[in-house]
């Protein structure tokens, strides 16, 4: 596909990370979508970074009080980290338990957990089949614990998540290795871990009204409140979930009341297996 | 693969001592883009801890490419976040790196150091440096840039877009011969 100079200089921009943020997310949205846009973003995006070099201090022109000092601080941090065998300032919050769903939701949650519980016997394959066959109740209980402490941990990251740059955003959905899934109006991308939701033609939602992710880990039932979201002006949604792909058999989106809800309260705009 | 690359492999690996090799390689490029930045030695030197310490936390953040251009850009994004923090603005992103598709090695630009980078930028016409550099140290949009400089919004689009293909030109041989 052949672009005008106009959309190349777009891309250009945006690789220098200059382009104003509801520009970058329509034009992200395009991006992903093209294969011959994603080569030229990604060789700008490089050539962009590298300008940095020509900032970078000369041997010997960073006091060598200061480098030691400042290579003192950070190598301790690390070394204390390391160990510790923790992460570094990560904090934990305790969010409150979901309640049993609506009947609402329980209508389109079925259809969710059919599509995990598939996903769980054609492909996640043993290692998920034999934590099924687990009887030990001991066994059990520590797993749905960890499960509890993973759910707040992921809800606990959210809002890092919901503040990183569209930068990242767009990086993980072209990077190579990424797997797309269509879904009705757009796209569902996972890449190293990463969820990302590529929506770039979103009806605009009913005042008081905000769309919401919805997950289903791998080996549950259970369906889970994600993150919410609603598009810019133009429609456009490019949204990173909090959950790790890894854990993730099955995603949905619905319109929810503006605050999100505990279960589903409309029929989902899709549910899709990543898989 | 190159050094770098290598030595992230390791990070990933938790081993402190590769770690500590990134930060001897690196630093006085991240060092310097935060002090260009921000203009204030004391917030360039926790924004350089900021950025190592998140290197330490997620090294996956680096899949692969030029980890140089990457760090830059992790840098350049924690100084903007910084020069933000009036405004609350949460912390810097790690962006996960999209390497190149059918362009030079990754050994090609590995090699890449300030002093190379800094002659190519002045192989530019000035107009077209002026609007990479405040694109990017100046963590400005295109529309401030033509503001600031009187010039058209198009002709600033133009400029980037033609700077950095010859940047990435000049880079290029400028390594290789």
């Amino acid at each position: 596909m052949t672009h005008d100079d106009d959309l190349l200089d777009l891309i250009a921009v945006l690789a220098l990370g200059a382009l104003p943020a509801a520009e970058a997310t329509e034009l992200a949205a395009h991006i992903a979508s093209c294969e011959s846009c994603r080569s030229t973003y990604s060789e700008l995006r490089e050539t962009a970074g590298l300008v940095g070099y020509a900032a970078e201090l000369a041997p010997g022109q960073l006091d060598e009080l200061t480098a030691a000092r400042l290579k003192s601080r950070v190598m301790r941090e690390v070394k204390r980290s390391a160990g510790n065998g923790t992460a570094l300032h990560e904090t934990e919050t305790i969010v409150p338990e979901n309640p049993v769903p609506s009947r609402t939701g329980a209508r389109w949650l079925s259809y969710a957990t059919a599509a995990a519980a598939l996903i769980v016997a054609g492909v996640i394959g043993a290692d998920d089949a034999a934590l099924h066959s687990k009887a030990d109740r001991d066994q059990a209980q520590i797993a749905a614990l960890q499960a509890q402490v993973s759910a707040r941990e992921e809800v606990a990251t959210h809002s890092d998540l919901q503040a990183r740059g569209l930068d990242a955003r767009l990086a993980a959905v072209l990077a190579p290795g990424g797997r797309h899934f269509s879904v009705p109006g757009g796209e569902v991308v996972t890449s190293g871990g990463r969820i990302l939701i590529v929506l770039p033609h979103l009806p605009a939602l009913p005042a008081g009204k905000v769309y919401q992710a919805w997950t289903v880990a791998k080996g549950a039932k259970a369906l889970k409140p994600s993150i919410t979201f609603t598009p810019d002006p133009d429609g456009v949604a490019l949204i990173e979930l909090p959950q790790n792909a890894s854990n993730i058999a099955v995603l949905a989106v619905s319109v929810e009341p503006a605050g999100g809800s505990q279960q589903p309260t409309t029929p989902p705009k899709f549910v899709r297996a990543l898989s | 693969m190159d050094e770098a690359s290598r030595l992230m492999a390791r990070v990933r690996e938790r081993d402190v001592a590769a770690f500590e090799a990134i930060y001897d390689g690196y630093h006085r490029l991240v060092h310097g883009i935060a002090l260009k930045m921000l203009q204030d030695p004391m917030a360039a030197e926790d924004a350089t801890q900021a950025v190592f310490l998140k290197l330490w936390r997620s090294p996956e953040a680096f899949v692969s490419g030029n980890f140089g251009a990457w760090l830059s850009r992790v840098t350049r994004n924690r100084a903007l976040d910084m020069l933000r923090s009036k405004a609350n603005r949460a912390e810097g992103e790690m962006p996960v790196d999209v390497p190149l598709e059918g362009a030079l090695e990754d050994a090609v630009f590995a090699r890449i150091e300030g002093a190379s980078v800094r002659a190519a930028l002045e192989t530019l016409p000035a107009e077209q440096r002026s609007a990479i550099e405040l694109g990017f140290f100046g963590g400005i949009t295109h529309e401030e840039i033509a503001r600031r400089t009187a010039t058209p919004l198009g002709t600033v689009k133009t400029r980037i877009r033609t700077g950095l293909r010859k940047l990435r030109t000049v880079l290029g041989s400028s390594v290789t011969t």
